[in-house]
């Protein structure tokens, strides 16, 4: 199956959303949930990384590129949350340069060990020169999560502006070996289940995700090997590793 | 843009340079002398795992983002009630995330904590309490003796035909327990330090513990374990307040450091929990304790007389109390076990005899291990088969009933065991 052209890719992204309108919706999602959510019994916090790649669901949106990253996060008693997170990076020509996004979901414990989660995401992303472009999406989601595991569900009508709609299934764990280590992995498969024509073709991918994070008082590093498959043309002629080992320091703060 | 990203990344490579990079359970960078007596715990609500779309986000176990702003909260109710903050420990098995915070000697822990508790931002704050473990002072520094009572009462030997325990893990929280000891060398799957500032010396009441739990059988040397094929989680919160290898040390516990060794248990998938220890009921120990029950963990506790109800753990509901057989009649719901005289492993490669309610329990942990290698579902006192009086634990009947049913008790063990067989 023939891989998109990245002209043909980008061109989509941007005949599908502008770029204010993008931001715009990202920061609203989680403003209005911060906004409706607000009082006590409410935990806010943010944390700032440094990562060597920003792979996004096995892919590299900076073009294998260093990014920065900025998250805010609010958690409210009754299960309500929300948040933003953005990053930025000075990668290759075409690949993102800043991106954002906003959820807001509803988690909420249906045992002791086990819960439901619910939410909405919508992303934003600009695009390097020479296309300086902007794109967005939305993404539905509902997952279960127990003890250490997830499992979620994601459906998008216009995956990453492509005028697919698709379904991405992702499975995380994690373990913790002693006090201060932790080992996750993360299984994902997204496959497209309608599409018209003029988008060209879609296949379906799995990325794959396993490292080791140390924590410490107020941060964690991270190293992660990413995988993705069966091929990667994303966009073409801007190929990039199907694998990748990743670094990441986050400060929380 | 390029040149002010690339400012930004040498910023924040020099923030996380200036951190120091403590880790995560240590406050300030620095190991932390408890002093339970003058020490709060703060329980702050942990929200539900739930998905973030971040690209570096993995399963946190309640640290990651979310963290920081439940310490920021422990940080303002530490100034708001002229508090330390110590350290903190998330334990997202009971939903909750747990700050310690000492308490100057001008406030009662007591009044500190019911005031944090009003707090709307707090789901409990309860003072620091003390356990003790039920073993008596050691009678003698001699060597082992070749009689152990459960290897008459229990007939150990015939036990061993039907099960070993083989790979069944049962967590021993207690104190350091010394994995290099000749009879337990090879035991311990697992280990972890859940007491900070103290030395990492073993120590006796919880190498005691593990030896009659899981000594190796058969190797020529010292005793032979309940369970001899069990895997130990050595899980270490309780500490010797005198010297180790004293003939008398008393053993103590904190409830923040159970509270840390029952959730690492039950995150490790520990079969049985071995408590040999007593204090005053505690809600989150409590919490977790249910918890553990909830996921099939059988949790065995000492009985402690000089304690209403028996003291805690052993009065919580569902939890497997054990007293020393020696100690006159057992109350009723609480389990007989052989507790007086019983030789079993001491730091320092050696033997010692032991007594008290501590290695009663820790028998019957052991029986759990033989009764789940044969019934993985095994799990609370039902299981259990007592004597005529009600009392005392058979353990071959014990067995014999979970590999199917069996009228049978130790004197007729050897036509159980043919029964099991069939």
């Amino acid at each position: 199956m023939p891989a998109l052209t990245r002209a043909r890719l980008w061109r989509s992204f941007v005949g599908n959303a502008t770029p204010r309108r993008a931001y715009t919706l990202s920061i609203a999602f989680a403003g209005v949930a911060l906004c409706a959510a607000a009082g006590a019994q409410a935990q806010v916090a943010g944390s700032a990384s440094i990562q060597s790649d920003y792979r996004y669901r096995g892919v590299s949106l900076t073009g294998g590129k260093p990014a920065v990253s900025l998250s805010i996060a609010y958690d409210h008693e009754s299960g309500l949350y929300a948040g933003v997170s953005a990053f930025g990076a000075s990668g290759a020509d075409n690949s993102v340069r800043f991106g954002a996004t906003g959820y807001f979901g509803y988690v909420a414990r249906v045992s002791p060990s086990t819960a439901w989660d619910l939410g909405v995401t919508h992303s934003a992303y600009e695009v390097n020169a020479p296309q300086n472009s902007s794109f967005g999406y939305t993404e539905i989601y509902t997952g279960i999560v127990k003890d250490h595991f997830s499992v979620h569900l994601h459906y998008s009508p216009d995956y990453f502006g492509q005028g697919a709609s698709t379904v991405y299934v992702d499975l995380d764990g994690a373990y913790r070996p002693s006090r201060r280590w932790r080992l996750f992995g993360h299984v994902g498969l997204l496959t497209p289940i309608a599409q018209p024509a003029s988008s060209g073709s879609f296949r379906e991918r799995y990325d794959l995700r396993a490292g080791a994070a140390a924590e410490f008082a107020r941060g964690e590093v991270q190293l992660a090997l990413t995988s993705t498959g069966p091929d990667l043309a994303y966009p073409e002629g801007h190929s990039q590793d199907r694998a990748a080992l990743v670094v990441a320091a986050t400060f929380f703060f | 843009m390029a040149r002010l990203l690339r400012r930004v990344l040498l910023g924040l490579a020099a923030w996380f340079a200036s951190l120091g990079l403590a880790f995560a359970d240590e406050a300030a960078g620095q190991p932390v002398q408890v002093d339970p007596g003058r020490q709060v715990l703060v329980l702050l609500r942990l929200p539900p795992e739930h998905f973030r779309p971040d690209a570096n986000y993995g399963e946190s176990y309640g640290r990651g983002l979310g963290h920081n702003a439940r310490r920021r909260i422990a940080e303002r109710l530490a100034r708001e009630h002229g508090l330390t903050l110590v350290s903190d420990w998330p334990l997202p098995f009971v939903g909750v995330d747990c700050y310690v915070m000492s308490v100057p000697v001008n406030q009662s822990p007591d009044a500190v904590a019911a005031s944090i508790s009003r707090d709307p931002d707090v789901a409990w704050s309860e003072p620091i309490r003390v356990y003790r473990g039920q073993g008596e002072r050691t009678t003698h520094d001699d060597p082992l003796y070749r009689v152990q009572p459960a290897a008459r009462e229990w007939r150990l030997a015939e036990l061993h035909l039907v099960a070993t325990g083989r790979n069944v893990r049962v967590a021993v929280i207690d104190s350091m327990i010394e994995k290099t000891h000749p009879d337990l060398t090879g035991q311990v799957q697992m280990s972890e330090n859940f007491v900070t500032g103290r030395s990492d010396e073993a120590e006796q009441h919880g190498t005691g513990v593990a030896g009659i739990i899981a000594a190796l059988a058969d190797n020529g040397l010292g005793i032979a374990g309940v369970a001899p094929r069990a895997r130990l989680l050595a899980l270490r919160a309780c500490w010797q307040e005198s010297a180790p290898r004293t003939s008398s040390p008393t053993t103590v516990c904190d409830s923040l450091s159970l509270a840390e060794a029952l959730h690492f248990a039950i995150d490790h998938n520990a079969q049985v929990i071995n408590l040999s220890l007593s204090g005053p009921p505690d809600r989150l120990l409590g919490r977790l304790l249910d918890a553990a029950m909830a996921r099939g963990i059988t949790v065995v506790g000492a009985f402690d007389r000089n304690l209403p109800g028996g003291g805690f753990p052993a009065s919580h509901p569902g939890v497997v109390a054990v007293i020393d057989e020696s100690q006159g009649a057992a109350p009723s719901g609480v389990f007989s076990a052989p507790g007086r005289d019983i030789p079993t492993t001491q730091p320092g490669g050696r033997w010692y005899l032991v007594s008290g309610s501590s290695y009663a329990a820790a028998h019957v942990s052991g029986l759990f291990a033989l009764l789940r290698e044969r019934a993985p579902r095994a799990q609370g006192s039902g299981a259990l088969v007592t004597n005529a009086t009600g009392e005392a634990i058979d353990a071959c009947a014990t067995l014999l009933r979970a590999g199917g049913p069996c009228e049978c008790a130790c004197p007729n063990a050897r036509p159980a065991l043919a029964i099991v067989r069939r």
